[in-house]
């Protein structure tokens, strides 16, 4: 195949607090720009309504008031805070969106947290009126365990709309989606970045892989995981990586396997339906 | 040598050719810009302005005047100062232009004896709101530099004289009149920048404000450096801060509640009596804050007024728009995968990491807001001015611009004496 029978269309957002990539290949071109626009569109629209630091957005919103009186949400939210519930029965608890406030504290060196835990879930939830109530004034809801991956689905459904066939979308490589295949390959091959990129190489068709790890580019940052169980932050350099069909379930469940104790991980795992789950220590 | 700007008339091709002709119907006083050619040719219809004061702004005006004076058929009838070697300068400007006005030492003999149609008065700042009431009082429009006077109650009387007389009164905020303000402006009230939570702005430079004095004779010390004393001027409050007030105010669509501040003379401390030295905060009603401050004893920052909302930001003075969605930076694992697919390259993409970021600056390298920057904002606004005295009228909302952002210029300066936080008296609401 010549260089310039491969149509590539490449063009980066920012969204979540990182970038997207969008990398596009194959015979639609005439789809390229107009699916980018919707991309970007749709992804204006999710973090209007899933970001909790905007103060414009839904969840701030809720976040604000949910405790003092049942909030009517969306049907995003409504469907983004009961596909979490499903994730925390799942996790065994080890996903918990509700625990906001609990990950910024421990973000912020609040190592002293454990008293300040709510255990079970703390979401009164009414899908007769699609309404919700935090049980508790602590209960801060973070969607940045599987936002991204919810953003993917989306734009999955996109690509879809527009017979988009090659695609590789990374979201600053932690979470990625991939549709068809590399142009000069049989699939996308994935590696880690950096000293990590020998470990393995993963590779992707109709594919979505999350990373999750413990180290961040920030070493001044490094506990941003934490033990919604203990509120204890994880101190173990670990790093997982899922490749899933779905990418909300990578997401969640990267995360998930890197909070959760070694001996919960097989409990864990029954409840996915996933492709590959490799975790890396100390390296 | 004479800078080439950009006419009224190539402006509005210029906004024709780059789409932005929606900025002219979005700023009403812009329909002095209308594309219509000056009216009156004729000796009778002559426009006839006179310069009071003619000090280094008074002859800057004058020089922008004649670069379209002829077309506008405008005229210089007469010029007034009672600094001789300013007046000479000034009538040396008119007659390489061919024009041969009168001269006077006392403005009241332009009122008498010339009767123009209008006065541009660019006197020291204490002697803006005699000048200005006292033709209003005979009839004669008035463009009034900024800030528009020393005293909160002489701007109201400017104002008030202004509606008894109906007479027009612009102030000198030529970023009403500038194209990147404009169409940044649109942009602003579009929403484009989403929630504006903060303005910053500041001024700084590094010199000691000082003109020379003829043959360094100290009596012309307060006549020459007048910004410096406090009888006559605010110093870098009235003669800096007053524009990016105005621009603060134009871009939220509202007047501040509140100010406070505070001042020093830090490094300058050679007699002067103004501040060197100013910080202050301006609150708005919805809890958008402006955040300014002058110097002038450091100028790596230089002049700027930065417009902060959450989708984005506009630095006017440079003419730039900044989106708060990084676009410019690629994440290099990426741009690998780029050049491997362009090189026919099958390799592993080594991009996979966690991706939490830290809250840095944004890397967009920004985009200018127009293109064509090559013009002067005063000659358009004196352009404007012409037009305005012609149709007898000018848009209110242009003098309510200047007189807010006099009063809160002001109130910026009481602020910082009294060191309280201080909200607009009553009788100064227009």
């Amino acid at each position: 195949m010549k260089s310039s029978d491969i149509n590539l269309f490449h063009r980066s957002i920012g969204a979540m607090n990182s970038q997207l990539d969008i990398v596009l290949w194959g015979s639609q071109t005439s789809n390229f720009e107009a699916a980018f626009q919707t991309i970007s569109e749709q992804t204006t629209h999710y973090e209007m309504v899933l970001s909790r630091y905007n103060s414009q957005s839904e969840l701030y919103r809720l976040n604000q008031n949910a405790y003092k009186q049942s909030i009517e949400v969306s049907n995003l939210l409504w469907t983004a805070i009961n596909r979490a519930a499903t994730y925390y029965e799942n996790t065994v608890e080890y996903f918990d969106i509700a625990q906001g406030r609990l990950y910024h504290k421990i973000k912020q060196g609040d190592e002293d947290s454990e008293d300040k835990i709510k255990h079970g879930w703390q979401l009164e939830l009414n899908s007769t009126e699609k309404s919700v109530r935090f049980a508790n004034p602590h209960v801060l809801l973070d969607f940045g365990g599987m936002g991204k991956g919810i953003l993917l689905e989306g734009i999955d459904n996109i690509l879809e709309k527009f017979q988009i066939q090659n695609s590789f979308i990374s979201f600053g490589g932690s979470s990625v989606l991939t549709r068809g295949k590399h142009p000069h390959g049989s699939f996308w091959p994935f590696s880690l970045s950096g000293k990590q990129s020998s470990l393995k190489t993963w590779e992707l068709n109709k594919h979505s892989i999350s990373v999750s790890s413990t180290r961040t580019n920030n070493s001044r940052k490094n506990k941003h995981i934490v033990n919604p169980l203990t509120g204890k932050s994880i101190e173990e350099e670990i790093t997982v990586v899922v490749k899933a069909s779905n990418p909300v379930d990578a997401e969640v469940l990267s995360t998930s396997l890197l909070a959760a104790p070694k001996n919960m991980h097989r409990i864990i795992l029954s409840n996915f339906d996933i492709n590959e789950v490799d975790i890396f220590e100390n390296q | 040598m004479n800078k080439i700007y950009q006419s009224r008339r190539d402006f509005l091709r210029n906004l024709a050719i780059t789409g932005s002709v929606a900025t002219l119907a979005a700023s009403p006083w812009l329909g002095a810009f209308s594309n219509t050619p000056f009216k009156g040719k004729g000796p009778n219809d002559k426009v006839r302005l006179s310069v009071i004061g003619t000090g280094i702004r008074g002859r800057q005006l004058l020089r922008l005047l004649f670069t379209f004076a002829s077309e506008a058929n405008v005229t210089v009838s007469s010029l007034c100062d009672n600094f001789a070697p300013h007046l000479e300068e000034a009538l040396e400007i008119c007659h390489l232009n061919g024009v041969k006005p009168k001269t006077y030492t006392d403005y009241r003999d332009v009122i008498e004896k010339d009767k123009p149609d209008a006065v541009l008065i660019a006197t020291p700042l204490h002697e803006h709101a005699r000048a200005t009431i006292d033709c209003f009082s005979a009839g004669i429009h008035v463009f009034c530099e900024k800030s528009m006077a020393r005293t909160l109650d002489d701007t109201r009387a400017m104002y008030d004289a202004h509606i008894a007389s109906n007479r027009i009164l612009v102030v000198g905020h030529q970023r009403l009149f500038n194209p990147v303000y404009l169409e940044g402006m649109q942009r602003i009230h579009n929403g484009e920048l989403g929630t504006i939570g903060q303005i910053r702005a500041y001024w700084h430079r590094n010199n000691d404000w000082r003109r020379p004095l003829p043959n360094n004779d100290m009596k012309f010390e307060r006549q020459i450096n007048w910004r410096l004393y406090k009888e006559y001027s605010a110093g870098l409050l009235t003669e800096l801060m007053s524009h990016q007030i105005q621009v603060a105010n134009w871009a939220l669509q509202q007047s501040p509640v509140s100010v406070m501040g505070t001042a020093s003379i830090r490094f300058w401390r050679d007699g002067r009596e103004v501040h060197d030295n100013v910080a202050l905060i301006y609150s708005y009603a919805d809890g958008t804050k402006c955040i300014y401050d002058s110097m002038i004893s450091n100028k790596k920052y230089g002049l700027e007024e930065q417009i902060m909302g959450h989708l984005g930001t506009i630095e006017f003075e440079t003419n730039r728009q900044y989106s708060e969605k990084d676009e410019s930076i690629k994440a290099p694992g990426i741009q690998q995968m780029i050049s491997d697919i362009e090189n026919k390259v099958f390799d592993k993409l080594p991009i996979g990491g966690a991706s939490w970021v830290p809250e840095i600056a944004v890397g967009d390298q920004g985009k200018k807001i127009i293109e064509n920057d090559q013009f002067s904002d005063t000659a358009l606004q004196l352009e404007a001015l012409v037009n305005f005295i012609r149709k007898g009228s000018a848009p209110e909302k242009l003098t309510k611009e200047g007189y807010n952002a006099s009063i809160w210029t002001l109130l910026g300066e009481n602020a910082i004496d009294t060191g309280q936080e201080l909200k607009m008296p009553e009788k100064y609401i227009i």
